[in-house]
């Protein structure tokens, strides 16, 4: 029943129940007795309970949270179940009346009646696209960088200014990115489009923004441009943390770099790449500034097809009908949405040989349990 | 003991400190939005809130305090400036708040008009067109009547400014209007003598009398200047005229939803445009297109009163004869009569002092003379038929910017002649709800059917309580 490793792994488990440390008496006992010599002597104390003063310090974040994020998210839960918009014609606020599920019906299921068929779904997909687009090629741009940098063979120079300037992006305001390459793009006389036409690579401008795969396309480059330094800085602290004497044990077994990278970085690095992914997953799906700034209408022209979810669900909350309760049902599907990534990544990501070995303690416990 | 005293002083001084921030940064964010020196101010703002409201108790009764006007623009604040001539003893209270962008100005009077108690709740708000019936048919505003401004107050006007902003459920008028805004075609005349070999307006509005003339003359530009010049700068450009031409509103009373003939006439009219490739291509209102006036690219502009001094005249690249394209404008009517914007003054439900707001409403919109003065030095085309007469009488309308023709007696007789009844409180959202599935259209992703249906939907989405057929 017990294979080797498990075996070993249970003689490394300090056995408690044979083990006669000289353990103190229970908490609860003193307690007690301290409780009792109080009563009984009428005593003031005379020490000082610091740790309600740690409570103290830290309500502040509580009732912050509690004001700004938990009852909103509540509030929303709520009117996700409620009718709730504003009537144009009057500027008369209808509801919140309980309608049930009528919301999460227009969300889901489509005017000609098929499932998905709707505008949130549309962005839904328009998001995750633009995502995976900036996404896969800024992982495995950071990546490389990072393994480069922390290379004790390669050892590039002027790593420090490199870092600044893929870290400059970062810095600078949205806004002004997707004004710069709003103005890149210009048609038709824009200088991509100058520079294009005058290397004959085009005939004639181009409108970019008229084309749905070139709008979603600037729109990945930039959140790749704009993230991969950071993605570098964070995997090149995860790559630092891992033990020098791993490289140099590989290096002595004669590893080649891709072997070295394939089975101590990579491995090594899981915790920091989990993270890495979870955040840029809920980063991704919440993406906002740059399509709602890059496009003239802030509709995610052209024809929606870059309107992300979070742009869609501040529409639906704050122009037009002003419909509450739809937006709030939008913002619940996201929700999800972004939970399920989550797990789904953490799932991936999960410490297989942690859990074998979690798997084989519980199984040779048992065993023993099992054989007394 | 000391420690105590301490730690309560400094965590007093913490949240003091906090508070502090909150007050400080909602008072000045309105009058500080545009410079940088915000925290400057803050120290700087109680010295000087003291000493006026100080003053203003003592002259004035329990109306001491500011009144608040929004609008988006600086337009307004400098046609306030006629009024403060006449009334100084206003110029102190009128705090006018800039909200900088129209596209985002709704949103923040909706907010303030749900808080009639905040400092800066507003007591008089200017309003567009495309959305004004949403606020003038609804209980945030007050009729003018409570104001003080008199049916005679309003015999100058233009009808159709009555009419927009009439509420429609009891027929009281919310809202008063300063300016006239009927449309033209603004076109070069030396490109047309040297291309279509035009000489006069009249000429002119026989080669665009309807749109079919339009996009034939269209054609013979863009191959008689060999590709150097086109009719129009952005395919954008014609919506105005066509918006003002549906013969329905998008959403009638009863709440259904219409599609306009008019408006599949536009999607044809844009489709050609852009396929046959006669305007240049532009953005309205981007920086390629504002350049247009002022190069030989582009022909002509549809445009109204304020279009005339505000964007052609702003941006023709001279300031007198002989400097840039200044000189050699003209207008006509083009294919059909329309009109173009226009802003509105109406004082909110929670109003601080009404006979205020109705001495700035009369002053701004009723006043002849104010008015004629304010159309002299403006050049604004002003919501006024005897100001009007009298300066085209004058012969004050003669405008050297467009070669001497005069502006006013093109204007006037489109004026008179404005109809509105397609206008409802949905226009400015549905008109860019259309416009998305018009350039996916133009541009040949979608065809014709496709392109209404999804902007019905789109329609049937924005707005759940408009029934789409």
């Amino acid at each position: 029943m017990l294979d080797g490793t498990a075996a070993q792994i249970f003689e490394r488990v300090p056995n408690t129940e044979n083990c006669q440390m000289p353990v103190a008496r229970p908490r609860a006992e003193i307690f007690r007795e301290g409780c009792e010599k109080m009563a009984n002597t009428k005593t003031k104390r005379k020490t000082v309970e610091y740790s309600r003063y740690g409570y103290f310090f830290i309500a502040p974040f509580f009732i912050v949270f509690a004001i700004f994020q938990l009852w909103p998210l509540i509030y929303t839960m709520g009117l996700a179940f409620c009718e709730n918009y504003t009537d144009t014609m009057f500027n008369m606020e209808v509801g919140p009346y309980f309608n049930g599920l009528a919301n999460f019906k227009t969300v889901f299921v489509g005017n000609d009646g098929r499932l998905f068929n709707t505008y949130t779904f549309q962005s839904l997909w328009n998001t995750i696209i633009m995502w995976l687009m900036n996404f896969l090629p800024q992982i495995l741009l950071a990546l490389i960088l990072a393994v480069w940098f922390t290379d004790t063979r390669v050892k590039l120079k002027a790593q420090g200014a490199y870092k600044i300037l893929t870290f400059m992006p970062n810095i600078i305001t949205a806004a002004t990115i997707s004004v710069l390459f709003y103005k890149l793009f210009d048609f038709p006389n824009g200088p991509i489009n100058q520079v294009l036409t005058s290397w004959g690579v085009l005939s004639q401008p181009y409108n970019f923004f008229l084309s749905k795969w070139a709008t979603r396309g600037i729109v990945s480059f930039i959140n790749f441009w704009m993230w991969y330094g950071n993605t570098m800085i964070v995997l090149t602290a995860g790559v630092l943390g891992i033990s020098p004497s791993l490289f140099e044990a590989a290096r002595v077994d004669g590893a080649s770099s891709w072997q070295i990278f394939k089975s101590v970085t990579l491995p090594m690095l899981r915790p920091i790449m989990l993270f890495t992914l979870v955040n840029s997953a809920i980063g991704g799906l919440q993406m906002y500034d740059i399509p709602k700034l890059l496009t003239t209408s802030g509709y995610g022209d052209p024809d929606y097809t870059t309107r992300t979810m979070t742009m869609y669900i501040r529409d639906l909350a704050f122009t037009g009908s002003k419909q509450m309760g739809k937006a709030a049902a939008a913002s619940l599907i996201l929700f999800v949405v972004t939970l399920f990534f989550s797990l789904v990544l953490f799932y991936i990501m999960r410490d297989k040989d942690a859990i074998k070995e979690k798997k084989a303690i519980k199984a040779a416990q048992k065993a023993r349990k099992g054989a007394k | 003991m000391k420690k105590k005293v301490i730690s309560v002083l400094l965590s007093t001084a913490m949240v003091a400190s906090l508070l502090v921030g909150c007050g400080s940064s909602s008072d000045n964010a309105a009058p500080a939005a545009d410079d940088g020196a915000a925290a400057e101010t803050t120290e700087e703002a109680p010295a000087e809130e003291a000493a006026p409201a100080e003053d203003a108790a003592a002259d004035t009764t329990a109306s001491g305090d500011k009144f608040y006007i929004y609008s988006w623009n600086t337009e307004l604040q400098e046609r306030l400036k006629f009024v403060t001539d006449a009334h100084p003893e206003l110029a102190d209270r009128i705090e006018y708040v800039n909200v900088g962008d129209s596209a985002i100005y709704q949103e923040k009077i909706d907010q303030l008009l749900q808080t009639p108690d905040a400092e800066d709740y507003p007591d008089m708000i200017a309003f567009e067109a495309g959305y004004i019936m949403k606020y003038t048919n609804s209980d945030f505003t007050l009729p003018v009547a409570d104001c003080g401004v008199t049916e005679a107050d309003l015999a100058e006007m233009y009808p159709y400014t009555i009419t927009i902003a009439t509420d429609k459920r009891d027929g009281s008028l919310k809202g008063v209007s300063w300016q006239a805004c009927p449309g033209s075609f603004m076109y070069r005349t030396d490109l047309a003598e040297s291309i279509l070999g035009v000489t006069s307006p009249e000429e002119m509005q026989a080669k665009i009398g309807s749109w079919d003339d339009f996009l034939d003359t269209a054609r013979e530009i863009k191959e008689k200047s060999g590709d150097a010049t086109r009719i129009l700068s952005s395919n954008g450009d014609v919506t105005e005229v066509f918006k003002s031409n549906k013969t329905e509103p998008w959403v009638d009373d009863s709440g259904v939803f219409h599609m306009d003939p008019a408006m599949e006439e536009y999607m044809d009219v844009v489709k050609v445009l852009e396929q046959e490739d006669l305007t240049q291509k532009t953005t309205t209102w981007s920086d390629e297109w504002n350049a247009g006036p002022s190069t030989d690219a582009v022909f002509g502009y549809f445009g109204c009163t304020w279009f005339l001094h505000w964007t052609i005249k702003a941006n023709c690249g001279g300031a007198a004869v002989g400097e840039g394209t200044y000189g050699l404008w003209n207008m006509c009517q083009g294919p059909v009569p329309y009109y173009w914007g226009g802003t509105w003054l109406g004082a909110t439900a929670g109003c601080s002092d009404t006979e205020m707001a109705g001495t700035i409403m009369k002053a701004l919109c009723c006043d002849t003379e104010i008015m004629t003065k304010m159309s002299e030095e403006t050049l604004d085309y002003v919501n006024n038929k005897t100001a009007m007469k009298t300066l085209s009488d004058a012969g004050k309308g003669a405008y050297d910017f467009l070669g001497g023709q005069d502006f006013i007696a093109v204007f006037s007789p489109l004026a008179e002649n404005v109809d509105v009844s397609w206008m409802s409180a949905y226009d400015q959202k549905v008109q860019e709800l259309m416009q998305t599935q018009l350039d996916a259209y133009a541009a040949g992703e979608k065809d014709k059917e496709t392109a209404i249906a999804d902007f019905k939907a789109a329609v049937a989405d924005a707005y759940p309580g408009v029934t789409v057929e």
